[in-house]
């Protein structure tokens, strides 16, 4: 039997995602923000440990395809220092289920002087110029959308911060979730508090969160590259989720070159201790962020952002030769 | 046997989980947005027939399982073993023993079909098709024209099972059973 059609999207789904992706184009362009473009082979890979690039060798480079543009496009903000956008693949070695496919497109973007709350709203304003908007979206832009707080929904739910509370408390609750977590193994660093405190997230305080929402003050060991703030000690960075998927993910995005290798020298142990290739520091990165200026940053994934839109439930509904038919 | 990373999993695959051969029902890959990837995996017990839920680190791997399963035909029972003839034309035979042929065997008489599962060429499992047609050989006097109460009332099958049926079915008639519930569907068809 011929595999050409199979697991294909319908041809009105590639129409939307055709119109969705120019109404973006048309946003930002009245916006003034400037499309560009960045490779997707890089010297560099992304040293967070939940992320495992694909590697790319010739003769005389090793290569990496970029899990996110956001490393170029804070060398190109060094430069220019000016607003900017990117929709580009991006790769993630290994992700591939009903909601992960191993390549998808990636749109990001940044905005010099904005705050997390401003980018918060151009993330709903985005959203409000896309056509055709399905019911659920419809009746939530006549209200905000909700914003959470990770810091006050674990400690109204734990009685602790998700900063302070002992590595051990939080596998004991992990645990009595009587959920399968066959998957965690404690590990004595703060990419399992992280583990761990995701997981409660998800068990425990998402369920009785609304179907949209924004997700702010994010523990410190989930910081990424953001800013912590030096009053609440949380992570200046935010999620947008859409009915339990995971759409936005924005920083207000940190420049200290210092706590830069930090964050890389943290995650290089623990990439030690679960037997995950190293990463070299990238001081490129390190540099640009010194010298790029006070930016939010935001990556939304177009294709579940398709995806939700046209209330799909798996990606091969709505991505042209999703794995593993690619 | 070969070893399966998660991401080989997929419905059907046969792998070893605790020492017991089990069939993968459902694969499904789960990365929470900071936390750790993992395979939400469900996996029916091959032994026992149980649906087990599993999670796994995404990327760890189990060891396949050697496990086949054929249509083979009912031949007779000894007292300790059952045994069952391949339909291939290889006329092959086997022997079940008890523990295997468990609850299945309530619903086959001779020279019936099923499906005989083995691990290592030892027989783990018999398992009758959905439905079968089954003489009763014992149940109370059927009451005439009592069609629309609904009541019910146990009747003794051929092979020993035993099921509810409506008040108006009787001795030496021949009804369908759904083997997966045990619940009578009906009269047999051809009878």
């Amino acid at each position: 039997m011929s595999r050409v059609g199979q697991s294909m999207p319908t041809w009105p789904v590639l129409q939307a995602r055709g119109k969705m992706l120019a109404a973006i184009r048309r946003f930002f362009e009245a916006r003034s923000v400037t499309e560009v473009t960045t490779p997707a082979l890089s010297r560099s890979a992304t040293f967070d440990a939940q992320l495992s690039s694909f590697e790319v060798s010739d003769k005389t480079n090793k290569l990496f395809l970029q899990t996110s543009p956001e490393y170029a496009l804070k060398r190109a903000l060094a430069v220019y220092g000016e607003a900017l956008f990117e929709i580009t693949p991006v790769f993630r070695r290994g992700d591939q289920g009903r909601q992960h496919n191993p390549e998808f497109t990636m749109l990001e973007w940044y905005r010099p002087g904005f705050s997390v709350s401003d980018l918060m709203a151009e993330v709903v304003a985005l959203l409000n110029a896309l056509p055709e908007p399905p019911e659920i979206w419809r009746a939530q832009s006549k209200r905000d959308v909700p914003v959470y707080s990770f810091r006050a929904l674990f400690e109204q739910r734990f009685g602790v911060n998700p900063n302070e509370a002992a590595l051990s408390s939080l596998w004991q609750w992990v645990q009595e979730t009587g959920a399968e977590v066959g998957h965690l193994a404690p590990h004595d660093d703060d990419q399992f508090r992280s583990d761990c405190l995701d997981f409660l997230f998800l068990a425990v305080l998402q369920p009785s969160l609304d179907d949209i929402f924004f997700l702010t003050e994010f523990p410190r060991c989930q910081a990424a590259l953001a800013e912590i703030d030096p009053g609440t000690g949380t992570a200046q960075r935010f999620e947008l989720y859409w009915l339990g998927t995971e759409l936005a993910n924005g920083y207000l995005e940190l420049r200290d070159p210092v706590a830069i290798l930090s964050r890389h020298t943290a995650m290089a142990a623990a990439r030690v201790n679960r037997g995950l290739p190293s990463i070299a520091f990238d001081s490129a990165l390190a540099e640009a962020s010194a010298l790029m200026p006070a930016c939010t940053g935001v990556a939304l994934g177009i294709d579940r952002l398709v995806m939700v839109w046209l209330k799909a439930s798996t990606l091969s509904e709505v991505q042209l030769f999703s794995w593993p038919n690619h | 046997m070969a070893n399966y990373s998660t991401n080989e999993f997929k419905s059907g695959l046969k792998v070893l989980l605790e020492g017991d051969p089990c069939s993968i029902v459902e694969n499904e890959f789960v990365k929470p947005g900071k936390g750790q990837a993992f395979n939400r995996v469900r996996l029916r017990n091959l032994k026992t027939g149980r649906v087990w839920e599993r999670t796994f680190k995404s990327g760890e791997s189990l060891e396949g399982a050697d496990v086949m399963e054929y249509e083979m035909e009912y031949m007779y029972s000894d007292g300790e073993y059952w045994h069952f003839m391949k339909t291939d034309d290889s006329y092959e035979q086997i022997a079940a023993d008890k523990n295997a042929v468990s609850e299945g065997i309530q619903w086959l008489k001779e020279n019936s079909r099923c499906t005989v599962t083995l691990w290592n060429d030892v027989p783990i499992l018999v398992v009758a098709p959905n439905f079968v047609d089954l003489d009763i050989v014992e149940t109370d006097p059927g009451l005439k024209g009592d069609t629309a109460t609904g009541g019910s009332k146990p009747a003794t099958l051929s092979t020993g099972a035993i099921v509810k049926v409506p008040l108006f079915i009787n001795i030496g008639e021949s009804i369908r059973v759904d083997t997966r519930t045990g619940e009578y569907q009906g009269r047999s068809k051809s009878a």
